[in-house]
């Protein structure tokens, strides 16, 4: 090469590297963390119902939050109801500020709650109990019901409770917020939204929470298509927290000195439902069986690891109302043979004719059904797994005919109840669509709608109602629980402040993280 | 000329009707529901049935075809199921990021692979000629996901000098924003001065662009060594030299330019092969094109944008097919583009 094109290349390259130097410092002023994002399919949150919550939830604020097992104010200071659960008072907090400007006030929260209730969309359905929202002064509401309803519950959801500027709200309508825009009261502001490539938040510095020195000025939510891509990126720091690690790339991860890892208490849970209306699970000693043949502490240790803990009933551990004194199905492969001796298909078993469909959707779901498919061979059950992925398998399920005999069946709270489970699935109304079980009790129905109202005026009778109810479920070997799924992070160390709270699922509180 | 062109027109909008009729009856029997997709991960039973007459999705088959080719003939590639988008709006969004991709790829296979292949050419049956078959063999039966992962981990994660994800870095993003002009981001930074963005550009490209060329890299080398040897046998090549041509003369003016006739046909094969490869490429740098709007789309058998996509991959595969047989045309006086010798 000529002098000349040497010469210019090296200048080339020593302005390329002067360029770079620029954005390092900018870096350093700001604090910034950038976290693992999900799919935002809506940016409305009275629409939204799945991941979008995590991101919004620092940019809105609902009145009370639950943690640790009470109730904690936040745009509301204190509450209080009738005895007869049916009115409650809210007294609002004062001083607090919309991104926009706007003030928050008891208009501002009546706006909201009857937008939520009136959009009638996604979250729209807990809301309903509460027939009227009143303003009582500026800072206080009324929340009128027609039967007893445990409002402060409601006032704590992830979804939907959340707090919204009357006159931007009216202004832009639905649509402009979920094109990629949020206004809330909340510590963090968006900033810009590139879909599939980042979401930006800085902070809000108007807050009514106030800032210290070590908090973050900017968090970057970026989404990163595949798990092998954002533990390289946490590995080298791009990344301060993701989620999505695969079990067997956790010891690998875990070995590098800049990263830990955080298991919280959830309230995600995974279980298996016996189809109670096709044979051959429609017979309760086969339930029985299935339950002795698979040994639930290896299928628990091999496939789940750290990740999570042994189910041990209807609810996850970490859900209030969780029934601890269900008596576990020891894994007891000759207590099984007995029940299949017992059971009226005694003869197509002993032929070896009996053959079971298990559902799964993917990942771990796959391993479990194979692992079921096993422990049932020893049994002399042949197990076919399933391979219809999502959506499609939705469709299969909801057929009374074609549902496989076991179905396999994530769930998590969308408030702090636990009729969410306990109504939510197992009640035989076809039109909530998740009954995969089929069980049709109209017992067991009235006791969680009494429940229900007992969650309003006195919580302990709820939760022993709950309890039966949870006992009913066990004795008539509904389901299979397999692992109440503790919420992992694994993050950079020098994150500091994380706590998750297990109705909040997946969320992170980024005001409360510090370097 | 201008009677050949318009006969390829005529046949690329050929191609186009038969792929869409087939990429829309095959997503519309696959066993899957749009609406439940369209809806989210807990919707409430009645919500189904309302998107269900939203999307017209209680209509048979042939009467929704029907409709979304009138759409199509209007220029509306319909609506995306997973985005809630129009599919023209996402299309636009994503594929200049793609393209940007795919040229910086072709370039570095053509300026790489043809120099390598003409190399080893002329150093047959030595080590060098050796190494450059391994090299090709690796090219075509590395898979093209796994080198890219390996790329992140060796670039990345060992020796720390490449960024592994993304067009740019996500601080440069938002500190140093790119203005949109061409939708290249490279170009725009250039044209905006914003020499910062253009660094982290430059760097962030290295990887994907180096993954995605790879097979095709590969395959270039093993045409221009094949070619550049045949052309080298050739009585012409003989001839040159009893004149006493200048043995650089010989072998760069009279033989590579006669070598590269097949190559440049080859040229829209390896471009077609990159927009394969960019579907596994995008998905793994996290690069927002329609490689990994295309992959989204078919794990969710988001069936309007899947067909939005594979209509602009088909036509640009067959733009750039065309485009090298008019070069291949050009280079080549001896080939005449006419009627009595259309094939």
């Amino acid at each position: 090469m000529s002098k000349i094109l040497r010469r210019g290349f090296i200048t080339l390259l020593i302005a390329f590297y002067i360029c770079g130097l620029a954005p390092i410092a900018a870096a350093k002023i700001q604090n910034l963390i950038t976290v693992y994002m999900y799919e935002m399919k809506h940016w409305d949150p009275h629409i939204a119902t799945g991941d979008e919550a995590r991101v919004l939830h620092n940019i809105y604020e609902t009145l009370v939050i639950y943690d640790d097992g009470k109730l904690k104010p936040k745009l509301a200071t204190s509450w209080k109801q009738t005895n007869d659960g049916r009115e409650w008072t809210f007294t609002l907090r004062k001083g607090v500020k919309f991104h926009n400007g706007e003030s928050f006030n008891a208009v501002a929260a009546k706006y909201s709650l009857d937008r939520v209730r009136k959009m009638g969309d996604g979250p729209s359905w807990m809301f309903e109990p509460i027939n009227e929202v009143k303003v009582v002064d500026e800072f206080t509401i009324k929340m009128i019901c027609k039967d007893p309803t445990a409002v402060d519950l409601i006032m704590s959801s992830y979804y939907g409770a959340y707090m919204m500027p009357p006159r931007l709200t009216e202004e832009k309508g639905s649509d402009w917020f979920q094109a990629g825009n949020a206004v809330g009261t909340g510590p963090y502001m968006l900033v810009s939204y590139e879909k599939d490539v980042q979401t930006v938040l800085k902070k809000f510095d108007d807050y009514w929470g106030g800032w210290e020195s070590n908090q973050f000025d900017l968090a970057i939510y970026k989404p990163v298509e595949e798990a092998v891509t954002a533990i390289q990126l946490l590995k080298r720091g791009e990344m301060d927290m993701i989620e999505k690690v695969p079990v067997n790339s956790v010891p690998a991860l875990l070995s590098n000195p800049d990263i830990v890892a955080v298991y919280s208490d959830s309230v995600v849970n995974e279980f298996y439902n016996f189809h109670m209306q096709k044979p051959p699970t429609d017979d309760i000693n086969v339930r029985r069986a299935i339950c002795h043949a698979v040994d639930l502490d290896g299928l628990v240790d091999n496939l789940v690891g750290k990740s999570g803990i042994k189910g041990t009933a209807p609810l996850p551990v970490g859900m209030f109302g969780h029934n601890p004194d269900l008596k576990p199905f020891e894994y007891n492969l000759e207590k099984a043979k007995q029940l299949m001796a017992k059971s009226k298909y005694a003869e197509q078993w002993r032929k070896g004719e009996l053959e079971i469909t298990v559902s799964q959707w993917s990942g771990i779901t796959k391993s479990y059904a194979v692992y079921i498919q096993s422990a049932l061979k020893k049994l002399g059950i042949k197990v076919v797994v399933d391979t219809t992925l999502w959506p499609a398998s939705e469709d299969m399920f909801k057929d009374k005919k074609r549902c496989p005999q076991m179905t396999i069946q994530s769930w998590w709270a969308d408030y702090a109840t636990p009729s969410g489970w306990l109504k939510g699935i197992w009640f035989e109304d076809e039109k909530l669509g998740w009954n995969w079980a089929y069980y049709a009790n109209p017992a067991y129905e009235k006791l969680i709608n009494e429940a229900m109202y007992l969650e309003a005026v006195d919580l302990d009778k709820a939760v022993s109602k709950y309890k039966q109810a949870q006992q009913m479920l066990w004795d008539d070997v509904v389901m299979m629980p397999l692992a109440d799924r503790r919420h992992t992070v694994f993050m950079r160390k020098h994150i500091k402040g994380f706590r998750h709270l297990p109705i909040y699922n997946g969320a992170y509180w980024i005001y409360n993280l510090h370097k | 000329m201008a009677g050949y062109i318009i006969r390829r027109v005529l046949f690329v909008v050929v191609v186009l009707f038969v792929v869409t009729t087939l990429t829309f009856f095959l997503s519309a029997v696959a066993p899957s529901d749009p609406a439940l997709l369209w809806a989210g991960p807990r919707p409430k039973a009645g919500q189904i049935e309302k998107i269900r007459k939203q999307l017209g999705l209680d209509k048979p088959a042939y009467v929704r075809y029907y409709h979304y080719l009138a759409g199509l003939i209007r220029g509306d590639l319909g609506t995306s199921i997973r985005t809630h988008k129009p599919v023209k709006e996402d299309l636009k969004k994503y594929y200049m990021a793609t393209l940007e991709l795919a040229v910086v790829s072709m370039v570095l296979s053509v300026f790489i692979g043809i120099p390598l292949g003409v190399f080893t050419a002329f150093r047959r049956e030595t080590p060098a000629d050796h190494a450059g078959r391994v090299f090709s063999l690796l090219g075509v039966a590395l898979p093209i996901f796994w080198l890219g992962m390996m790329f992140q981990l060796l670039f990345g994660i060992v020796f720390d000098i490449l960024p592994i994800n993304g067009r740019v870095s996500n601080i440069i993003r938002f500190t140093n924003p790119v203005e949109t002009r061409t939708g290249v981001l490279i170009l725009d930074s250039l044209i905006m001065g914003n020499w910062v963005a253009l660094k982290s550009a430059l760097l962030h490209i290295i990887l994907p662009s180096f993954t995605l060329a790879f097979a095709s890299l590969a395959y270039l080398v093993r045409i221009t060594r094949s070619a550049v040897i045949e052309v080298m046998g050739e009585n012409y090549i003989r001839t040159a030299k009893a004149f006493g041509i200048s043995d650089g003369l010989v072998k760069y003016k009279y033989a590579l330019k006669n070598a590269l006739i097949p190559v440049v046909t080859v040229l829209g094969i390896a471009f077609a092969m990159s927009l394969a490869g960019s579907i596994l490429v995008e998905s793994i740098f996290d690069w927002p094109g329609l490689g990994r709007y295309m992959w989204q789309s078919i794990i969710n058998n988001d069936f309007p944008s899947l067909i939005g996509v594979t209509l602009v991959f088909a036509v640009i595969c067959c733009t750039v097919n065309l485009l090298v047989d008019l070069l291949y045309a050009f280079i080549d006086r001896r080939v005449k583009v006419n009627k009595s010798q259309e094939g």
